[in-house]
């Protein structure tokens, strides 16, 4: 009994690397191996791809891609499955970027959605990338109040004041929906503040699992259409649209890597109530 | 002309302004002494800064990972400077090392300024080493592998995340958890609130770091104003019961209101 | 420096910008494009900033080459901080930039962020102990919503995920929006506290 009670306080005191080669294990092994688990979507999502799929062709929405490299493995896949689904839609794609490297991540997604993107043929009359817009939320207000102001020129150097993709867009009003990929400041917060409220335009956000619980508040009171959240998020507009890529993929490791850590929760605890007996 | 879809928020703003101002012109006048509940959490900052002396060890202090723009990230991070103030002296007048990283670029100065006066303030102005305060790197990750390898290379004895944090907290405070470090962390990210409630030792929740300017320099007139910002508090609890009494009713004038 | 400087002079440019910048937004004013202007203005000053921060790393760096404590860190720091910028010099779209930002830059930044599943996991095993009823309802909450989320918890009952996304939208939900009423009301605080001048511990020394 003792030794079974050494063991079971050993359980409450394994060392860390332990956990880490458990985790690690967790996540490879379904990434080798597909387990094609179910997916339900959840209530946001659905709101999400409704609104989109309720949008007329010739629509202007606008993605603001306010992350570091860092977020794209979960908002990576996100942009491509909504990118996806607006082109299918053939409404005009206008990205923008109030973080730096959000500009060089906003190419690469067009770029591997429609093949190519200052060459594409679509370029300024489908789709544009507006570049970065310095100054954090004051840039989202400079670029609010006026879109071809705060950008003069696109990502490449491009004027943008004739191009096609951008006429009849002067403020946020003109859009007919603002996509957030959000992962820190400026996020939604600050969306929120100098777009969604001076203006009223539609905001959706697809943000990191992470900051998910700041930002569900303002899909409850409505002030936002629709969110999709981390990996999983992707994952399921992926089911929607009729396309699982990345994320679907990634989900039966995302699903192993949470029962590897709620299975590591109830090890600690039996080692912590083991070691609490021992004690009286 | 009032913007449009401004004007609620105008008004609000006015009437917590003019809360906060009139309790602080009582205060002003010896109407009353403002007093407010004991942080223990601010209390602990001499306790780690002791514990960090004895064991030799130093302490690495953060302002916050964001800079001075944006609505919610500057307040933090003078938050999180006037702690550092704090956190400076007491480290100056114990003789106990600390580390502060930075992340954003302006915040650099600021924090060598405030550290400098510090430890003058603390009498001991040869005893600051501007290579205390270092400027890591400006994205996210790329500061979090910095401070990591910092952390384990000193071997802190203390870890005191104050001001705006996003995903590195986690990665922090168990870092720091794992050398057997003290912590303390605090901000008004409500996504990292968790992470520092469950890893450390002390945590300042939300306004409570905002307190913590007037808590630690015990100014009556600091103390005021977070006196008013607790009857602001009041005053938008009795906003939520009318709304939702509003609301019961089937009257849509508050949420008119509100969408002015 | 003298107490003018120090203390009257930012304190006095806090206010009148602070105040300022506070009327242009919520009135539109003819004095609209100065406030445009001083964003910009702020802008500029935020990346000199840089600039600097940039000076002290590399002094910082070449004293520790100097004194051989980790040279070859400090040298592959350097090398890499100015060829990003020669490479970056001429555009943020040039080829060879899009290719160093692809593929240096991200493969490190996600790899550092991926660390946040190791550490969550161990925070997650340390932490969550049932060493009250506060913390053992924070574990039940925790593991529900967990399992919720994880797609393999619909191949035993659909109803998993609609108890976690119940606890996200609604106890998540209350709780997130009382804290955030308040750190509103904390931000409105510290600004007034700031434009008044009654807050100074950003500018160090006592506030005097």
């Amino acid at each position: 009994m003792s030794e079974e009670r050494s063991f079971l306080t050993r359980l409450g005191r394994m060392d860390r690397r332990f956990m880490y080669v458990v985790i690690l294990i967790a996540v490879s092994i379904p990434l080798l191996r597909p387990l094609a688990l179910p997916l339900s979507v959840s209530p946001e999502t659905k709101l999400f791809y409704d609104y989109v799929q309720s949008l007329p062709s010739g629509t202007a929405i606008g993605l603001t891609f306010d992350c570091q490299p860092g977020a794209l493995p979960e908002l990576y896949p996100q942009m491509l499955a909504i990118l996806q689904h607006l082109k299918v839609r053939q409404t005009r794609i206008i990205c923008v970027a109030f973080m730096a490297e959000g500009a060089m991540i906003a190419h690469n997604a067009l770029t591997d959605v429609f093949g190519a993107s200052q060459s594409h043929p679509g370029y300024g009359k489908t789709f544009v990338n507006l570049g970065f817009i310095a100054g954090g939320e004051t840039g989202m207000a400079a670029f609010a109040k006026s879109v071809k102001g705060a950008a003069p020129q696109d990502y490449y150097g491009s004027p943008t004041d004739k191009m096609e993709v951008l006429s009849g867009v002067e403020t946020a009003k003109d859009f007919a929906l603002i996509v957030e990929f959000a992962y820190g400041t400026p996020g939604i917060p600050e969306i929120m503040r100098q777009m969604q409220s001076p203006y009223g335009v539609k905001i959706a956000a697809a943000a990191t699992a992470l900051i998910a619980t700041q930002v569900m508040p303002y899909l409850k009171s409505g002030q936002m259409v629709g969110m999709l959240t981390g990996l999983r998020g992707a994952a399921e507009y992926e089911n929607l649209i009729g396309k699982p890529g990345e994320a679907v993929a990634g989900m039966d490791a995302q699903s192993v890597a949470h029962v590897a850590i709620i299975l590591a929760i109830l090890v600690g605890n039996i080692g912590y109530y083991s070691e609490r007996r021992k004690q009286k | 002309m009032l913007r449009s879809g401004a004007g609620s928020s105008f008004l609000f703003l006015t009437i917590f302004c003019v809360i906060l101002v009139a309790v602080v012109l009582l205060v002003r006048r010896g109407a009353f002494t403002p007093k407010i509940r004991r942080l223990s959490q601010l209390d602990a900052i001499a306790e780690l800064v002791g514990r960090a002396t004895e064991m030799g060890k130093p302490i690495h202090f953060m302002p916050g990972s964001g800079g001075l723009t944006g609505g919610d990230v500057a307040p933090q991070t003078i938050a999180g400077l006037s702690i550092l103030g704090y956190t400076s002296e007491l480290c100056a007048k114990y003789g106990s090392k600390m580390f502060v990283t930075i992340r954003v670029a302006e915040t650099q100065a600021l924090a060598r300024d405030i550290v400098q006066q510090a430890y003058m303030a603390a009498g001991k102005p040869e005893a600051f080493d501007p290579n205390q305060i270092i400027y890591v790197a400006p994205t996210s990750q790329s500061y979090t592998a910095g401070v990591l390898g910092l952390m384990n290379r000193e071997k802190i004895a203390a870890n005191i995340m104050v001001g705006a944090i996003w995903a590195e907290s986690i990665m922090f405070s168990e870092e720091a958890a794992t050398l057997g470090a003290m912590q303390l962390g605090g901000t008004a990210h409500t996504h990292q609130l968790p992470f520092m409630l469950a890893c450390c030792d002390y945590s300042l929740i939300g306004e409570e770091l905002f307190a913590a300017g007037a808590y630690v320099s015990k100014d009556p007139l600091q103390l005021a104003a977070v006196v008013g910002q607790d009857m602001c508090k009041l005053a938008a609890i009795a906003l939520i019961a009318i709304g939702v009494l509003a609301t019961l009713v089937g009257s849509p004038s508050l949420l008119d209101l509100l969408k002015w | 420096m003298s107490i003018f400087a120090k203390r009257t002079l930012p304190l006095a440019i806090t206010f009148v910008f602070g105040f300022f910048m506070v009327v242009d937004f919520f009135f539109s004013t003819p004095a609209s494009a100065i406030a445009a202007n001083v964003n910009r203005a702020f802008v500029v000053v935020a990346n000199f900033a840089v600039i600097t921060a940039i000076g002290t790393v590399t002094l910082m760096h070449i004293r520790k080459i100097q004194k051989k404590e980790e040279w070859y860190n400090s040298l592959a720091l350097l090398a890499v901080l100015y060829l990003t910028i020669a490479i970056g010099w001429s555009s943020a779209s040039d080829p060879t930039y899009l290719w160093w930002f692809n593929n240096l830059f991200v493969p490190l930044e996600t790899t550092v962020f991926c660390l946040l599943a190791f550490y969550i996991s161990s925070a997650s095993y340390r932490v969550f102990k049932a060493r009250s009823k506060e913390a053992a309802l924070l574990l039940i909450s925790a593991v529900l919503v967990m399992w919720g989320r994880a797609p393999i918890s619909a191949v035993i009952s659909e109803g998993f995920a609609a108890i976690a996304d119940w606890m996200m939208a609604v106890p998540n939900t209350a709780g997130m929006r009382g804290i955030v009423i308040g750190i509103g009301i904390g931000v409105i605080s510290i600004g007034i506290r700031t434009l008044l001048g009654i807050e100074r511990g950003h500018l160090g020394g006592k506030g005097e």
